[in-house]
């Protein structure tokens, strides 16, 4: 409990002195201990300021994901898709733009000729009728839209 | 609000749906009435005198009345086979059909490339709108002129065998 130094003013002067000097208690701390006091002093404050920077990256990073995930999707529905344009590539031997069966049949010639190259449109390692006949039926696929 | 109207028009349209059924029952026959009958659709193409080495064409009909069932191939040797199709056409009313052949003995003449079985609901014959997309020669080139037409085949003629004189 507190005391208040006021108190003590209607006590005669030698009494208040000799009560504060048996009261009176020296402390001294070593340097090893002030040392002590004052890293775990600084721990502790290090420790504050490194969960706020925690918290602080974490708000970037949900930040950052909601923002992706808010714009992925519009991107995406802008896009046209890339996949079935670079197979559609791959199939139009004859460079005309569309996939049809003058490509299945540019290949069979191929073939027969004895120079088909690297045109393995199944990817079984070999090129062959089955390659001729992939091409054929990407050509008269209804899910393409109407045939050019 | 909207939930109000939104109730509001399927309230409307409950009350109406049994007066417009109605009168469509009056004024047309229901699927379980119409015939429904099998057929086959030759579908020919004429190259105009040029060596038909490929073609690719794209056959659609009336959705309410026709339906696939099958593909054959035609009547010349080089295209004898089935053409390529789309096996999800079948059950639908349109198809692509492709086909090529790298021979020499070629059709230069009209002629059968293939034949189509439909099945037709209702008895009037239905149209065929046919879009030849690729007709060309060996060399992958075009066809000047080609054209192709798809109609119901002819029906055979009646047999007297076994007929009542």
């Amino acid at each position: 409990m507190p005391h208040d130094p006021a108190e003590f003013d209607d006590f005669p002067d030698a009494l208040a002195a000799d009560l504060g000097r048996l009261y009176r208690a020296d402390v001294t701390a070593s340097p090893a201990v002030d040392q002590a006091i004052l890293n775990r002093a600084r721990a502790h404050v290090a420790g504050r300021k490194r969960t706020l920077l925690l918290r602080r990256v974490a708000g970037a990073a949900a930040a950052v994901i909601l923002i992706t995930a808010a714009v992925i999707p519009t991107i995406s529905r802008n896009r046209p898709p890339r996949a079935p344009v670079a197979r559609q590539l791959i199939y139009d031997l004859n460079a005309d733009g569309a996939v049809d069966i003058r490509d299945a049949l540019a290949l069979q010639r191929s073939i027969d000729a004895g120079r088909a190259g690297a045109h393995d449109m199944n990817g079984d390692g070999v090129v062959d009728k089955r390659d001729v006949d992939a091409i054929a039926m990407i050509a008269v696929r209804l899910d393409k839209g109407v045939a050019r | 609000m909207k939930t109000f109207a939104l109730m509001l028009a399927a309230a409307l349209l409950t009350a109406a749906a049994p007066t417009e059924q109605s009168e469509l029952a009056a004024i047309a026959p229901s699927p379980a009435t119409q015939s429904v009958r099998f057929a086959t659709v030759d579908v020919r193409i004429d190259p105009k005198n040029n060596p038909l080495a490929a073609y690719q064409l794209e056959i659609v009909g009336d959705p309410q009345r026709v339906k696939l069932a099958g593909v054959e191939g035609g009547e010349h040797a080089a295209f004898r086979d089935p053409p390529y199709y789309d096996p999800a056409g079948l059950a639908q009313n349109r198809i692509i059909l492709a086909a090529f052949n790298t021979g020499s003995d070629l059709p230069t003449k009209m002629s059968r490339v293939a034949r189509l079985h439909v099945q037709i609901t209702g008895d009037a014959d239905p149209d065929f709108e046919v879009k030849l997309t690729v007709a060309s020669t060996s060399d992958g080139s075009a066809a000047p002129g080609a054209t192709a037409s798809a109609s119901l085949s002819p029906a055979p003629a009646p047999t007297t065998e076994g007929a009542v004189p």
